[in-house]
């Protein structure tokens, strides 16, 4: 049985290391919310959601004991210009039927990102914000975007969400039924998978603000600082920009995640990754939305 | 740090690693897809690892630590065994190294 981040805040126990028992009463998806901040904000003294958003820069403002300040990669303003440029055309090409993308979401698709992932009462899913692009697709008779396919999905998501850039995420939990997926997201981030064991909560939750070694390609020995990142604001910022312009969407640094821990990824769009990613972005309300950053 | 209620890691140390370097048993240690140990861990005694990771603490006179050594053999094997929330992977018991592998990596950490 592994450690609650309830411990001390109420008699509930939901564990880091199995599902929450539903014999138990929950906590509301703003309790537990609320529960993770204050958890983070013990580790992290002076600091709170504000900071975080930013990723590991955020931390050393009022955690100078435990993490040193590390080099910070500008934004690359060139990469994302250019990516945003694509999405851009993307967003506003005509389908057969002669409508856009705007055409799909309220007020032409500005300020609608913030309420993503939302639950989807129809299809009783979850639904990601680059599912809605492809359900607009499909709707309109074209061909839907593979998820993964980033040189296309990327810069339309990239887009999509810039849209609503500075917005704050305002992901809703409004019924049982949504709580249930909110739920199921939470206990696989508190699960136990892989060969190396890991939960999501094992490094973002118990051992964020600690420093790992990263080793380099051909130098083992020499390892190089990475500050694992707190999970409350890292839905804030994504998609991210990675070296090379290449785009890499919240879903994808699961997957990664999932591949550190020796552990067969779920794929893209999965029901298990889109209410990982539900409670995962829940976890971040309030914050606002900032696209293509490169932050860690 | 949780490390510590196990009693694995310790004060500073002068020991130094002399013929370490090229044993399989540090390969191991540093290798990713293996024990990755220095992802976690520092080793002063072994300087040529330069790593600043303070997810566990620094490993110090291993030999000294743990005289007994089925204790540590144990702490490699599955730690999670003792500590249930330890975010050490069980090396053994989810075979990311072999039998023979733990006993190669015993040796590295005698030396340190």
């Amino acid at each position: 049985m592994g450690r609650s981040y309830y411990s001390g805040l109420t008699a509930v126990l939901l564990t880091t290391c199995a599902p929450p028992s539903y014999a138990q009463p929950l906590l509301t998806a703003e309790q537990e919310r609320q529960a993770l901040i204050q958890v983070l904000q013990k580790r992290f003294p002076g600091t709170g959601p504000a900071d975080w958003q930013l990723g590991v820069e955020g931390l050393v403002a009022g955690a100078g004991t435990v993490v040193q300040a590390i080099p910070f990669d500008s934004d690359n303003a060139t990469n994302s210009a250019d990516i945003l440029a694509i999405g851009k055309k993307r967003w506003e090409r005509k389908f057969k039927d002669g409508k856009t993308f705007a055409h799909c979401f309220p007020n032409g698709g500005k300020r609608i990102a913030a309420a993503y992932p939302q639950y989807d009462a129809k299809s009783k899913l979850v639904v990601t914000l680059e599912m809605a692009l492809n359900r607009c697709l499909q709707l309109h008779g074209e061909p839907e975007i593979e998820i993964g396919n980033l040189s296309a999905m990327g810069p339309l998501s990239a887009y999509a969400r810039n849209l609503s850039e500075g917005q704050r995420i305002a992901v809703r939990v409004a019924t049982p039924a949504a709580k249930a997926k909110f739920d199921a997201g939470k206990a696989l981030f508190s699960r136990r998978i892989g060969q190396s064991n890991y939960a999501c909560a094992s490094c973002h939750v118990w051992q964020a603000g600690g420093v790992l070694g990263a080793p380099e390609p051909g130098k083992p020995a020499e390892l190089k600082p990475a500050v694992i990142s707190p999970v409350v604001g890292q839905a804030a910022a994504w998609p991210r920009l990675q070296p090379g312009g290449r785009v890499i969407t919240l879903q994808m640094q699961f997957q990664q995640c999932m591949q550190r821990s020796g552990a067969e990824p779920f794929a893209l769009a999965s029901e298990e990754f889109n209410n990982l990613e539900y409670f995962h972005s829940y976890l971040s309300n309030g914050l606002p939305i900032r696209t293509l950053t490169t932050q860690r | 740090m949780r490390w510590a209620s196990a009693g694995v890691l310790v004060a500073a140390s002068g020991l130094a690693v002399s013929q370490a370097d090229s044993t399989p048993g540090r390969a191991l240690f540093l290798d990713p897809a293996k024990g990755n140990c220095a992802a976690c861990h520092q080793v002063p005694a072994d300087p040529a690892i330069k790593s600043t990771s303070r997810i566990g603490a620094p490993l110090v006179s291993i030999k000294s630590q743990y005289p007994d050594r089925a204790r540590l053999r144990a702490i490699v094997w599955d730690l999670g065994a003792t500590i249930p929330d330890t975010i050490m992977p069980p090396f053994g018991r989810h075979r990311i190294l072999t039998e023979a592998e733990i006993d190669a990596l015993l040796r590295y950490l005698d030396g340190i």
